[in-house]
C-alpha cells in the first residue's frame, strides 16, 4: 500500500485515498456519513491485454510490466468500473503471445486496483469551480459535479459581481469559487473520461465546509 | 478480495468485472432499498423535497426493473410491490419537469435524459455540457431581469470584427503594411499599444480606437456579453485583450459552436430578456429575428486585407498610419447613444414599473431624434416603377424622424436627389433648400447624428449649374470646387479640421469612400 502512488487528479479526493475499506455487501448501507462516503472507492480485480517491446525482454520483465500498466492506467476512467486511483498489486501474468511482424508480446494481465466510483446517494466534499445564476460546478478529483439552483437552499440568493456567489440572506454563509462544499450525489453518469454528477446542498449537514477568504 | 465472498445476484462470477457488474447491481438494490425504506416520512418535508424523492425513487424502480431482467432466475418477492408504491405516487405527485440538463442528466432530480427526446438549448459557453429547457431559461430571465434592474443596467451585445476589432492573418499582410513594421507594433512591450499579435492562430489584431474606455464605461449601463461568429477559441483570445481581468464577460462569449441557427445569431442563447437587449453589430443580415434591438455600427477597416474583403480598393487606415478619431470616432458616437437610450429607459418621471418597460421603442424613439424636423423630398432617387414609402433610403428615412413626402411644398427643408437638373433639384436651389444626396441620410443612420448638409453636395453635372449651386445655395461654398463628390468631403472635412491633427482627415475620407462603396 505504501507503494501507491498518488491519483493523477488535480485536486485531492474528498475521502483521502488511502484510507477506503475494502467493501463489504454484507452489511447493510450504514446510515452515518462515513458508511456513505467510503462507498465511492472498490478494490477490485480487472483485466487488461499490455503490449510489450521486445527491447524489454529479459531480468526485469516484470517490472517493466508493472510500471507500463500503472503508467496506462493510473488515472484513466472507464464508464463501467470508474476512476482508477491506484493499483494494489498484480495478480497474475498470463502467457505472453508473440504478435507476428512486430515482434510485440500481449500480456494478459491480472491486477487489483482501487477505483472510485460515485454512487446516488453518497455524499463527498468538492472544490466550487465556478458559480452563476443557474447554480454552481465543483471538482471532486475527476469527477465534476453540477448543483443546480434548484437544488441550493432557497434562502441562498445568487448575487452578482466581480466574484459571483450565493449568498444567505444575513450573508454568514456564502457559496464562491474555491468554497468547499460538501454535496450528496443525486445522479451520476460515468463518461469513457470523465464522471458527472449532479449534486445538491439541500439537505441537513450539506453545504459550504470552508470558504476561501476563511482559510488562510 | 472481499468480493469473492459476497453473495452475488449472478452466479457465474468468475472474473474481475463480472463481479464488479455484479457489485453494482447489488449497490443499485440496497440504495433503492434504502430510499424506498422511508418514503412516508420524507412525506412530511416540505413540496420540492418530495418531487425530487419521489422521482428518485421512480428511478430506482426503472434500474431495478433493468437489473430483473438481466437476472431472470432470481425470484424476489418484494420487489413487484415497491415498483408499484413508486408509480402509484408518482401519479400522485408532480413529475419533475426536467428544466436543463448537466452532460445528460437532469440538474433537478439527476435523471438521465432521455436519448430521443434532445429538447432545450445547449449553452455551451457557460459550461461544457449545460442545456436548459425553454421553461428553465425564462425562468432565469426573469429572475435575472429583476436583479438587472435593481442595478439600473441593461443588456449589451457586442459584435468582435468590424465592431470593436479588426483582425487579419498574418500571411494576408499587405506589403505596404509589412514595410511599415506592422508585426513589430504587435510585438512591442507597450501598455497603450493597440495592435497585438496571436501567435498561436497566426492572426493581428487590431483594437478600435476608444474600446478599452467604451467598454469601462457600458459595464457601468450595462451587463455586456460577446456575440461573435469566429470560432471559440478566437473569441476567448479576443476577450482576453479585452478584458484581461475578465471582469467584463465571465462566462459571456458566444461563438459560432453556441449559434442554434447557422449564419444567424440569436438572442435564445442569452439569459438576457428581449425587452432589454440591445445589439451592437455591423451585420444586420444575422439579426433578422432581432433588427428592433440592433443599432448597425459602422465597419471598422484597419487591415488592407479586411479591405480588400470588402471591396475597398483604397489605401487602408493601416498602410496610411491612420486610424479612427478616440473622441468623436464610432463607438464614442454609439456610446452617447447608449447612454441616451439607457437614460430614457431609466427615466424616473415615466409611471410604467420597470419589469414591463422595453428598450425597443426605446432605441426607435432615440434614432428618431436624429432627423427630427427635416421634411424630405426625393428626386430621382427611386426607379420610377416602384413605390417610393417601400424603398429603403425612405424607411430610414422616415425611422430617423423625418417626414418624406413625394411632392415639394413650403415645409420641405430637404430635397434629395442624385442629379442637380431634375426639377425638384432645381426648385431646391431657388427656394434655398437643402439639396443633399443621398448619403446624407446614410451617414446620418450610421452616426446617429444630423450630418452638416453642405457636406453631401451633389455632382453638378455642367459647370454654369455648379457656379449657380455656388452662389444661391446659400452654402458655405468657398471650398467646393472638385467635381468629385468623395473629394470636396474630404476638402471639407480638411478645411474644418485643419487645427487637428492629420490624422482624423484621412479617417473620413476612407469612410466616405466606403459608404460610397454601400451604393
Amino acid at each position: 500500500m505504501d507503494s501507491l502512488s498518488q491519483p493523477p487528479s488535480k485536486r485531492p479526493l474528498s475521502s483521502s485515498a488511502t484510507d477506503f475499506r475494502e467493501v463489504s455487501l454484507a452489511s447493510p448501507p450504514a446510515a452515518d456519513d462515513e458508511g456513505e462516503r467510503s462507498k465511492m472507492f472498490f478494490h477490485i480485480v480487472l483485466e487488461r491485454n499490455m503490449q510489450l517491446h521486445p527491447r524489454h525482454f529479459g531480468p526485469h520483465l516484470r517490472d517493466k510490466l508493472v510500471s507500463k500498466l500503472i503508467k496506462d492506467v493510473e488515472g484513466t476512467c472507464s464508464g463501467r468500473h470508474g476512476f482508477v486511483v491506484a493499483i494494489t498489486g498484480v495478480e497474475d501474468v498470463g502467457k505472453g503471445l508473440i504478435r507476428e511482424g512486430t515482434g510485440y508480446v500481449t500480456f494478459p494481465v491480472k491486477y487489483q486496483c482501487v477505483v472510485f466510483r460515485p454512487f446516488k446517494g453518497e455524499i463527498l466534499e468538492a472544490v466550487v469551480t465556478m458559480v452563476n445564476k443557474m447554480g454552481f460546478f465543483a471538482e471532486a478529483g475527476p469527477v465534476q459535479i453540477f448543483v443546480s439552483n434548484h437544488l441550493i437552499p432557497d434562502d441562498m440568493e445568487f448575487q452578482s459581481g466581480d466574484v459571483p456567489n450565493y449568498t444567505t440572506s444575513d450573508g454568514s454563509v456564502k457559496i464562491q469559487k474555491e468554497s468547499e462544499v460538501r454535496l450528496k450525489i443525486i445522479g451520476t453518469r460515468v463518461d469513457a473520461t470523465e464522471i458527472f454528477c449532479i449534486g445538491t446542498i439541500k439537505d441537513d449537514f450539506l453545504g459550504v465546509i470552508s470558504d476561501p477568504g476563511a482559510a488562510v | 478480495m472481499s468480493l469473492a465472498e459476497v453473495p452475488s445476484p449472478s452466479p457465474s462470477s468468475s472474473s474481475g468485472s463480472d463481479d464488479f457488474a455484479a457489485l453494482l447491481d447489488s449497490e443499485l438494490e440496497l440504495a433503492s432499498g434504502a430510499d424506498s425504506a422511508f418514503p412516508d416520512d420524507e412525506g412530511e418535508d416540505d413540496g420540492s423535497e418530495v418531487e425530487v424523492e419521489v422521482e428518485a425513487l421512480e428511478q430506482n424502480g426503472t434500474k431495478r426493473r433493468r437489473v430483473e431482467e438481466q437476472h431472470q432466475d432470481q425470484g424476489i418477492s418484494v420487489r413487484p410491490d415497491k415498483i408499484v408504491t413508486g408509480s402509484s405516487k408518482n401519479v400522485q405527485v408532480k413529475v419533475c419537469p426536467h428544466p436543463g440538463y448537466f452532460n445528460g442528466l437532469c440538474f433537478r432530480c439527476g435523471k438521465p435524459q432521455d436519448e430521443e427526446d434532445v429538447s432545450g438549448v445547449a449553452f455551451g459557453y457557460i459550461h461544457k455540457g449545460l442545456r436548459l429547457g425553454t421553461t428553465e431559461i425564462d425562468r432565469l430571465r426573469t429572475a435575472d431581469l429583476k436583479n438587472l434592474l435593481r442595478e439600473r443596467k441593461l443588456v449589451l451585445i457586442l459584435d468582435l470584427d468590424h465592431t470593436l476589432i479588426n483582425s487579419t492573418r498574418i500571411q494576408d499582410i499587405s506589403p505596404a503594411e509589412h514595410e511599415l513594421g506592422i508585426r513589430t507594433a504587435a510585438t512591442k512591450d507597450d501598455q497603450n499599444r493597440s495592435i497585438f499579435a496571436l501567435d498561436s492562430m497566426h492572426m493581428l489584431t487590431k483594437l478600435r480606437p476608444f474600446v478599452r474606455e467604451f467598454l469601462k464605461e457600458a459595464s457601468n449601463m450595462f451587463e455586456m456579453y460577446i456575440y461573435t461568429m469566429g470560432d471559440k477559441a478566437y473569441a476567448i483570445e479576443i476577450a482576453k485583450l479585452l478584458d484581461p481581468s475578465n471582469v467584463y464577460f465571465p462566462s459571456k462569449v458566444i461563438s459560432n459552436s453556441d449559434c442554434t441557427q447557422r449564419h444567424q445569431k440569436g438572442l435564445d442563447v442569452i439569459l438576457g430578456a428581449e425587452n432589454v437587449a440591445v445589439i451592437l453589430d455591423d451585420t444586420e443580415y444575422v439579426w433578422q429575428k432581432h433588427k428592433e434591438n440592433l443599432i448597425l455600427m459602422e465597419r471598422y477597416h484597419y487591415f488592407a486585407s479586411s479591405c480588400r474583403q470588402f471591396g475597398f480598393g483604397v489605401r487602408s487606415l493601416s498602410e496610411s498610419m491612420q486610424d479612427e478619431r478616440e473622441g468623436d470616432g464610432a463607438l464614442a458616437t454609439v456610446l452617447d447613444v447608449l447612454r441616451r437610450i439607457h437614460a430614457i429607459f431609466f427615466d424616473t418621471a415615466v409611471e410604467t414599473d420597470l419589469c414591463l418597460r422595453d428598450v425597443r421603442p426605446v432605441i426607435k424613439v432615440v434614432r428618431k431624434e436624429v432627423l427630427q424636423g427635416c421634411k424630405l423630398v426625393f428626386s430621382r432617387v427611386f426607379p420610377n416603377t416602384a413605390r417610393p414609402q417601400e424603398q429603403m433610403m425612405w424607411k430610414m428615412a422616415e425611422q430617423l424622424g423625418a417626414v418624406c413626402s413625394t411632392d415639394v411644398d413650403s415645409t420641405v427643408t430637404h430635397v434629395v436627389a442624385v442629379d442637380m437638373g431634375t426639377e425638384k433639384a432645381r426648385w431646391a436651389v431657388g427656394n434655398k433648400k437643402f439639396l443633399v444626396h443621398p448619403r446624407w441620410i446614410e451617414a446620418a443612420n450610421y452616426r446617429w447624428q444630423r450630418q452638416p448638409e453642405e457636406e453631401f453636395p451633389l455632382t453638378p453635372p455642367k459647370e454654369k449649374i455648379r457656379r449657380k449651386e455656388n452662389a444661391v445655395a446659400g452654402q458655405k461654398g468657398t471650398t467646393i470646387k472638385d467635381k468629385e463628390n468623395v473629394v470636396a468631403v474630404v476638402q471639407k472635412e480638411t478645411s474644418k479640421d485643419s487645427e487637428e491633427n492629420a490624422v482624423p482627415d484621412q479617417k473620413e475620407t476612407s469612410e466616405d469612400k466606403e459608404e460610397n462603396a454601400f451604393f
